[in-house]
């Protein structure tokens, strides 16, 4: 988290010049002399990948996540100690080189557009666990995240950085697009595609799809402690005191998006996603 | 830093302190309705009741920002057609505003008088129905108004200003602004609907199309007027023709009488939670009764 402190710039002009972009993607400068590295990064068949566009519910996702492949009680895991233990590919620390290292299994990150993952996944070799947000919650709360930076934060106003979003301009790139490129692929043997809504809304179907696709075999008592420590975590979550009240409730951009900026948003995502099957949830 | 938050705490708990006092010392309360302490009094509210209406008054009554100051320059303009002379009212037309004293000085103004007022039916003197004075009634769409309401607020110096959208909207629709409750007012005038004596004006079909809104009030007031002469009237009330000369006609606070607004401008402030909200308030207060129909809500309120 520091680091992205340390690298969000703060005007918008400034916001604008620190990305930079890779084959017509807007990607955040830490990514900068990298891409090539990425694209080779070693892959294990014992590797599991989180893969989300910012602010999709990562968090949430690698703790459930962690809960269904290592079957631990949910307290002895601390929300600090996680993000510690699970990197983010493309961030500068830890680092590609000490992700190599790390012992087996892996529980890596990213929110790299499919394309730009390491080729080694586009061949199959690794599970992928990708989730997907509806982007109007999403847009609120990448944007209550660019805003409680402390060092460096944006400074425009939401409806800016709404447009922003809409017209792919911000860190890695379009979210339809990345959305979009990840659901083409949701049929790919090591590829499971999430919602972050169905979290909230079918908690008990999404553990029985994750353990099935990690391979995770279990009675159904342990079945059901699971789902149970489970809905603990994704309560904690949603209540943690660190996070604005409300931050991961689905239907938040209620109380933000005005009428007339729903209204344009709704154009967008209609010409953007309208050949697409892909659906989400906007309110519960 | 530490240290520094706790000082920025403390002045915005004073700050805030301080716009809570201000706002509740601007208003007064009537009968459970607030109203602005720098046009209201009691005194003048006590004095109010012995008002004595004439059958051949002209009441023009409007929840605020409902566009009160088109209509008596409408009216105003078609008795100058009727009768060749200026209609001058030495009074500040607002019936429930101004001093007590003002209704002694009104007995001696020559007939027709042109009143105005933004209160709910049942808080107007008796005199007025029994009189049978011709009362128009103007309605707007509570979006748009609510939208307005606080933009005048904001922009008129010496009445409540409130710190966010999100805060007035809070106090409008709980009927804690400035004569009351948008909605206890549409209810309240409801019950007149159906009087001979009574019309009900819509704003938006005014706007859409002034000739034709100018002729059926000038067909309610009974003047006869030519078509040409409802076209020159209508030409010179356009929102551009009276905005230009506001300050003249309403003096200092005439161009924030006459903000510029569009219907439909409420989009870019309603949140989409207070959109929710408004349009439940609307469907168990209005919808169902004369009114809530003729307010055209389905096509100005919903997106």
């Amino acid at each position: 988290m520091a680091e992205s402190e340390a690298e969000t710039p703060g005007t918008p002009g400034e916001f604008e010049s620190k990305y930079f972009e890779f084959h017509g993607v807007r990607l955040p400068p830490f990514c900068r002399g990298k891409m090539e590295d990425i694209a080779d990064f070693p892959v294990r068949p014992s590797d599991v990948w989180i893969v989300t566009y910012p602010k999709s519910g990562t968090s949430l996702l690698q703790e459930v996540v962690y809960l269904v492949s290592q079957g631990a009680d949910p307290d002895e895991i601390g929300l600090m100690n996680i993000d510690e233990q699970l990197p983010v590919l493309e961030y500068p620390q830890p680092g590609l080189d000490i992700i190599k290292e790390l012992t087996s299994p892996r529980l890596i990150k990213s929110h790299l557009p499919y394309r730009f993952l390491p080729s080694d996944l586009h061949n199959g070799d690794s599970k992928v666990i990708y989730m997907a947000r509806n982007p109007k919650d999403l847009v609120v709360s990448y944007y209550q995240f660019h805003r409680s930076l402390r060092t460096m934060s944006y400074r425009g106003t939401f409806q800016e950085f709404c447009r922003r979003f809409m017209n792919d301009k911000l860190g890695y790139g379009s979210w339809f697009e990345h959305v979009q490129e990840f659901w083409e692929h949701r049929m790919d043997a090591n590829v499971l595609f999430l919602k972050y809504e169905d979290m909230h809304r079918d908690l008990v179907t999404m553990v029985e799809q994750l353990a099935r696709f990690l391979g995770v075999s279990c009675d159904k008592a342990q079945l059901e402690s699971l789902i149970e420590h489970c809905h603990q975590l994704v309560d904690q979550c949603c209540n943690a005191e660190a996070l604005p009240v409300g931050r991961g409730r689905v239907g938040l951009w209620k109380d933000i998006f005005t009428v007339s900026m729903n209204e344009k948003f709704d154009l967008v995502y209609k010409q953007k996603m309208g050949k697409c099957d892909l659906t989400f949830d906007f309110y519960l | 830093m530490a240290e520094k938050s706790k000082f920025i705490e403390y002045i915005d708990d004073a700050l805030e302190k301080s716009k809570e006092t201000a706002l509740s010392q601007l208003f007064l309360t009537h009968q459970g309705i607030p109203y602005p302490v720098t046009m209201c009094t009691l005194e003048t509210f006590r004095a109010l009741d012995a008002f004595e209406a004439r059958s051949d008054d002209i009441l023009l009554a409007s929840y605020p920002k409902c566009g009160s100051n088109w209509i008596l320059h409408i009216v105003s303009e078609l008795i100058f057609a009727v009768s060749k002379k200026k209609y001058a009212c030495p009074e500040f037309p607002v019936l429930e505003c101004g001093d007590a004293e003002k209704y002694q000085r009104m007995k001696r103004l020559p007939s027709p008088r042109i009143l105005t007022t933004h209160l709910h039916c049942d808080k107007l003197p008796q005199s007025v129905f029994k009189s049978k004075a011709k009362i128009l009634v103007m309605f707007r769409n509570p979006k748009d108004t609510a939208v307005s309401f606080f933009h005048f607020h904001n922009d008129v110096p010496d009445i409540p200003s409130y710190a966010s959208w999100d805060e007035f909207f809070r106090q409008f629709i709980k009927g804690q602004v400035s004569w009351g409750s948008y909605f206890d007012f549409a209810i309240n005038w409801n019950k007149h609907i159906d009087e001979e004596n009574v019309k009900f004006i819509l704003y938006e079909d005014l706007k859409e199309n002034l000739v034709v809104g100018i002729k059926q009030i000038s067909e309610f007031l009974g003047f006869s007027l030519t078509d040409a002469q409802i076209k020159t009237i209508s030409a010179q009330s356009t929102f551009q023709a009276m905005r230009a000369k506001s300050q003249e006609t309403h003096g200092a606070i005439g161009p924030f009488l006459f903000r510029k607004g569009e219907v439909g401008d409420w989009k870019s402030l309603f949140n989409e939670t207070q959109n929710q909200e408004m349009d439940e308030r609307f469907k168990e207060s209005l919808a169902g009764i004369s009114l809530g129909d003729k307010l055209k809500y389905d096509s100005y309120c919903l997106a």
